[in-house]
């Protein structure tokens, strides 16, 4: 495998009674932040809990930082940050507590710099996590996760809940740690936005299963929405058509190479497409 | 598993104000109603002994409800280690318990001298071993069943081996001259070295089962 990817996943299998995470198969590279995206119950949040060895996957490979996740398992926490979308630290405890027990937990955890960050973020040192709102219980656990020399944050939904305020303080946390090329980001997150603004590659997951892993921009530039009456749609390859939404009037179909099918079918229109509708597109595909 | 002994203690920091209160109310209560103050404050103790590793229990069920061991795994700790931590914890507790009693009731024979300091203290071995057996049917069943429905699996933990233990007392202890069997020092020896060898072997089966239980949790 790569050693410039950070994270690579391969043929990740992970099968419960109603819910199958088939196949799944994307490369972080290093210095790279990656948006995972996907519906409710896409299979995000397992697949990072795949990575973290939170669950037994069934099949497929993954590595981190070069190594076997589950070989190398205290190695590779030792180097990760993690951020789940609630603070699963005790809500009776207070952050200078959780600097007491977090030193003997990491073997780099870096005080100084906890203590700083709590300061920049305005976290009191000495009131219980349960008197916090959301956005700094958020924020305590961002800065936790930053304090220990990670070479790789993991976040899922970090962001979700929070005013514009905060999500744009915590994202510039994000962009301040990715300075280091050496460093990346996986961020699962429902608010399209941020990732647009942050994100250098997205993996979109549909059902299960990896519908496309990309970089930010070329997503922006090869995809497009085809659109027509539904006669056009009989003229059409449908292998041009990677999700197809019909309507009434019409359809309108999400197309790679948006370029090449505006000359393939110059009566139609292909509109370009942003990531949110893209997501949209594809959750919807077979809807009328 | 320092840091991890080290989050529970900030965890029980909340409880020691309400656990100094009970304990010296305890000590007031018995000494007020036992024979002499030495008996009294043993007694006191072995409650203690009692209630002191139960707070391991509450520990698990704190970090249940904060979802604390999904966090937990994605730290660089092994499955080992955070199981390892709550057996670890509730030695400690036993041991300040017990070990507090056995100091204390020492201390306090020296004022009096009539005291029956050996037996108080073979009390507390005992109950030791006692106490050691019951986190080994405690802890791994917690694990298993998780902290809401661990004061039930308390209740029934302590409660069937006391009803146990009375009944055959009634039935069978009530001819017993246990004066003579006290005074049977290396009885007495025999019987507390075979006690800490069996509480000793179940709590490590133990450890084995919570274990096996906590490496097959999916979080």
């Amino acid at each position: 495998m790569n050693t410039e990817n950070i994270l690579e996943l391969r043929g990740v299998t992970k099968s419960y009674k109603d819910f199958t995470l088939q196949n799944v198969s994307f490369q972080l590279p290093r210095g790279s932040i990656m948006g995972l995206i996907g519906a409710n119950g896409a299979g995000k949040s397992t697949t990072i809990k795949s990575i973290l060895n939170l669950v037994r996957r069934d099949s497929g490979e993954i590595k981190v930082f070069g190594l076997d996740n589950i070989q190398y398992d205290q190695q590779i926490k030792e180097r990760l940050g993690i951020v789940f979308d609630e603070t699963y630290f005790h809500s009776i405890l207070k952050p200078k507590q959780i600097n007491t027990f977090m030193k003997d937990i990491y073997k780099s955890w870096n005080e100084e710099q906890f203590l700083g960050y709590l300061k920049k973020l305005k976290i009191p040192l000495d009131k219980q996590i349960k008197d916090f709102s959301r956005g700094m219980k958020m924020k305590l656990s961002i800065a936790a996760a930053m304090s220990h020399g990670a070479d790789l944050l993991i976040l899922d939904e970090p962001t979700g809940g929070l005013d514009p305020v905060i999500r744009s303080e915590i994202l510039d946390l994000f962009l301040e740690f990715i300075q280091d090329e050496n460093k990346g980001i996986l961020l699962s997150s429902h608010i399209i936005t941020d990732l647009e603004k942050i994100a250098d590659y997205i993996t979109f997951l549909d059902d299960g299963k990896v519908v496309l892993s990309e970089s930010k921009d070329e997503i922006l530039y090869l995809y497009g929405v085809l659109k027509g009456s539904l006669d056009d749609l009989n003229r059409v390859d449908q292998k041009d058509l990677i999700s197809v939404h019909k309507h009434r009037f019409g359809f309108e179909a999400l197309v790679k190479n948006a370029g090449r099918i505006r000359a393939k079918y110059p009566g139609m229109v292909v509109d370009p497409v942003n990531i949110e509708d893209m997501m949209i597109f594809i959750a919807k595909e077979g809807q009328e | 598993m320092k840091g991890l002994l080290k989050k529970d203690f900030c965890l029980l920091s909340r409880y020691m104000r309400f656990i100094l209160i009970y304990l010296v109310a305890m000590m007031v209560l018995f000494w007020m109603t036992s024979d002499d103050a030495v008996s009294g404050f043993a007694s006191a103790m072995s409650i203690f002994c009692i209630i002191l590793p139960i707070y391991t229990i509450t520990t698990m069920s704190l970090d249940e409800t904060s979802k604390w061991d999904s966090l937990a795994v994605a730290f660089p700790l092994k499955r080992s280690q955070i199981v390892g931590s709550k057996y670890l914890l509730a030695i400690i507790m036993l041991g300040i318990g017990v070990g507090g009693g056995a100091v204390c009731t020492g201390v306090l024979a020296l004022f009096q001298a009539d005291a029956t300091v050996w037996l108080n203290l073979g009390v507390l071995a005992g109950l030791l071993c006692y106490n050691i057996l019951m986190l080994s049917v405690l802890i791994p069943l917690v694990f298993k069943f998780g902290g809401e429905k661990s004061r039930f699996i308390m209740m029934g933990v302590y409660l069937v081996p006391t009803m146990l233990v009375v009944f055959l007392f009634n039935r069978f202890g009530q001819n017993l001259d246990f004066e003579a069997l006290v005074q049977d020092t290396r009885l007495c020896a025999l019987l507390l070295v075979g006690a800490v060898v069996v509480a000793a072997a179940a709590y490590a089966i133990s450890y084995g089962i919570s274990l096996n239980i906590y490496k097959r949790k999916e979080f």
